[in-house]
């Protein structure tokens, strides 16, 4: 069941970590796109001056978001996860060791070395 | 019209109210009129006079001309004012008005809808929407020249935009850098504390409510039912990102005092107790391990376990203190036998090496002789509420029923109870044997006397199976010694005394069970064949059996052997 959660939610956020590395790219080129001036209008040159600043803007927040992003998704794998270890469950305690041990020890508790 | 007639009043009262002007306004109307009183003279105003009556009757227009500006009163400047402003106003409201009605009809061409909405209703009826169109005019006479100030201007806007936003990326890319950092910091110490087992769970920080990562290093989720359920967080330090052990108990955070449990035994040496063995403190926390908060982890889950085990012990021992247990503040004391055994909570204290490494521990031989019993009570202890954790959490996987929450809510270990029981069992043992010692040296000249001892008889039948189910089954039964004694008279008849040495559930009572059964021969005894049944009685103090069983051998020495048979 955890499992499954953790894929559906880890995919989901793999999936929102691409679109942003598009969009931020996207962004990216705009900025070029708008950069050269050629024989545009002077208002048309305004516009773009200041499309270029919040597409930069835009830039800065989206790869803030990629941070919080793969935090969630570290989250998620540190925490959404259990671990399985092989082999150990195949180790089967030796009882009757652990009993002659443990009534060894009952036996240095009732021994008295000393003798008044 | 109007204006003639108002004009006209306001010179005719000047003219009535002239005499009664005071000196003050005189003189500023004399001035006005005058210009100056340079040029008045008497003889000049005398033919002024003169000249003014000879010529009052002719006309009025020159007194007319010099009073004009100073008799309109300030009502009439305000109507005029007032009717010129709402000239201008209409003149104003309607320039905007044609003036809007321009703009619309050519914004008509463009988007009707916006046009339509805003045209006045004469200009929608008279002129179709969209029949203005406007061209723009360059100033200047070459299209090339304006392209390229044009040009200039917008080289200028971008490389300024270009620059700016150079400085935003620089900028932020050194704050997520930094970011990055300090995120790479903490997932690698967290995963270090992942890759150590442990347990870590969503929380809150309760000194600000912000979202945190806990650590789970208690034992709750292990079987423990001790209050504090050992849950930390693992704080993040903004500037570093590096993370911080910090314990919480009852919602709040902050640092613990650290308490480990120290076992003494002291001796009674010529009515004087002496230390002789104390258990060591050899926890070391700096393992393989260097990783800081990882030792923290550590550290706190060993003293969570001994302040557990401290509590369980305090509550065991209240139930015994008709069993000659002290608790004196953070002290358990067992007096059993010239013995007292300290179980004492000490604070741990990282810097007293002196204390911790027991350094006058092993001054002398008398001193350090029962430090291996020390260190196996503190063991014993240990593994006790290991058990006791272990049992818990079986009945935590159970079908919950009335019966196991009961259980759940009941169940108590048993870590004074069995170590007392056992010491106390052991001394038992050994007077019963001296008893008994002591009646095979009174009754050796009579009857051939045979004594066997089966140490824990009650775990006997486990062993011979080798089915250990449990392998603490020792801690766990009241513990048993079997004594047998088999008197043996010279005409063969056998007398077999069979003593159970036990205790209550509680394991500290003693009890002794005696069965006494007599044989005919010794080959019948070692069969249990046709055994006659003496005696069989439970006793709970040990002069009892001594007594019974002196009486009970006697009586067999002393009975005839015929009676003895027919009795058989």
């Amino acid at each position: 069941m955890s499992t499954l959660v953790f894929s559906r939610y880890s995919i989901t956020n793999e999936e929102k970590i691409d679109s942003t590395i598009e969009q931020i790219l996207q962004k990216f080129q705009d900025i070029f796109d708008v950069a050269n001036v050629e024989d545009k209008s002077k208002e048309l040159l305004a516009v773009e001056s200041l499309t270029i600043e919040s597409d930069a803007f835009m830039i800065i927040r989206l790869c803030e978001d990629m941070l919080t992003m793969t935090r969630g998704l570290k989250e998620v794998w540190c925490l959404g996860t259990m671990r399985v270890e092989e082999g150990d469950v195949s180790e089967t305690i030796d009882v009757a060791k652990v009993y002659e041990k443990f009534n060894q020890l009952i036996d240095t508790i009732n021994q008295k070395d000393i003798e008044v | 019209m109007s204006k003639y007639t108002s004009r006209y009043q306001s010179f005719h009262s000047q003219l009535t109210s002239r005499d009664k002007l005071s000196v003050a306004e005189l003189i500023p109307r004399i001035l006005q009129e005058r210009n100056s009183f340079l040029y008045i003279s008497e003889e000049s105003l005398e033919n002024e006079i003169e000249h003014k009556n000879s010529s009052e009757a002719e006309s009025q227009e020159p007194d007319n001309v010099f009073a004009q500006p100073d008799e309109i009163d300030s009502y009439e400047l305000f109507q005029k004012n007032k009717v010129e402003l709402a000239q201008q106003l209409n003149s104003a409201l309607n320039e905007t008005s044609l003036s809007l009605d321009f703009v619309s009809l050519l914004l008509s061409s463009v988007k009707v809808n916006l046009g339509k909405s805003t045209m006045s209703p004469h200009l929608t009826q008279n002129v179709p929407p969209g029949s203005l169109n406007a061209d723009r005019l360059s100033k200047y006479d070459d299209p090339n020249d304006m392209q390229s100030k044009v040009a200039n201007l917008g080289n200028g806007w971008k490389g300024e935009s270009i620059e700016k936003i150079t400085g935003l990326f620089r900028n932020a890319s050194m704050k997520l850098n930094e970011q990055v950092i300090k995120e790479k910091t903490y997932w690698e110490l967290l995963i270090n504390v992942l890759d150590h087992d442990e347990v870590l769970y969503k929380t809150r920080d309760p000194l600000d409510n912000s979202r945190a990562i806990g650590v789970k290093y208690g034992y709750s989720a292990s079987g423990s039912s001790y209050r504090d359920e050992g849950n930390a967080i693992l704080r993040k330090d903004p500037s570093s990102g590096a993370i911080s052990f910090v314990p919480i108990s009852r919602g709040r955070a902050g640092t613990k005092i650290c308490k480990y449990i120290k076992v003494r035994i002291l001796t009674k040496v010529d009515d004087d107790y002496l230390l002789t063995g104390q258990s060591l403190f050899d926890k070391k926390f700096a393992g393989k391990n260097t990783s800081a908060i990882i030792n923290d982890i550590e550290k706190a889950r060993y003293f969570v376990f001994q302040e557990d085990l401290f509590y369980h012990l305090t509550r065991e021992a209240k139930g015994l203190i008709n069993y000659n247990i002290l608790i004196i503040s953070n002290k358990i004391i067992i007096e059993v036998d010239n013995e007292l055994i300290e179980i004492e909570s000490v604070v741990f204290d990282e810097d007293d090496e002196e204390e911790l490494n027991n350094l006058y521990q092993n001054t002398n031989q008398l001193s350090s002789s029962n430090n291996r019993r020390a260190e196996a009570i503190l063991i014993f202890m240990n593994l006790m509420l290991c058990c006791f954790y272990k049992y818990n959490l079986s009945l935590k996987q159970k079908v919950p029923t009335a019966v196991t929450k009961w259980k759940q809510q009941n169940s108590h270990p048993l870590i004074l109870r069995p170590l007392l029981g056992h010491i106390r069992h052991e001394l038992n043992v050994s007077s019963l044997r001296s008893v008994l010692k002591n009646h095979i040296g009174a009754f050796k000249q009579d009857l051939e006397l045979e004594l066997e001892v089966i140490q824990y008889s009650n775990l006997q039948a486990q062993e011979l199976d080798k089915s250990f189910e449990n392998p603490f089954q020792k801690a766990i039964e009241a513990p048993c010694t079997t004594f047998k004694l088999r008197c043996k008279r010279r005409d063969g008849r056998v007398l077999e005394t069979v003593i159970d040495v036990t205790s209550t559930e509680i394991f500290v009572n003693l009890v002794l069970n005696l069965n006494v059964t007599k044989y005919d021969s010794g080959s019948d005894c070692k069969q249990h064949d046709n055994g006659a049944n003496v005696l069989q009685n439970t006793f709970y103090d040990l002069n009892e059996v001594d007594e019974c069983l002196n009486w009970t051998i006697m009586n067999f020495i002393n009975q005839d052997s015929t009676i003895t048979s027919a009795d058989g």
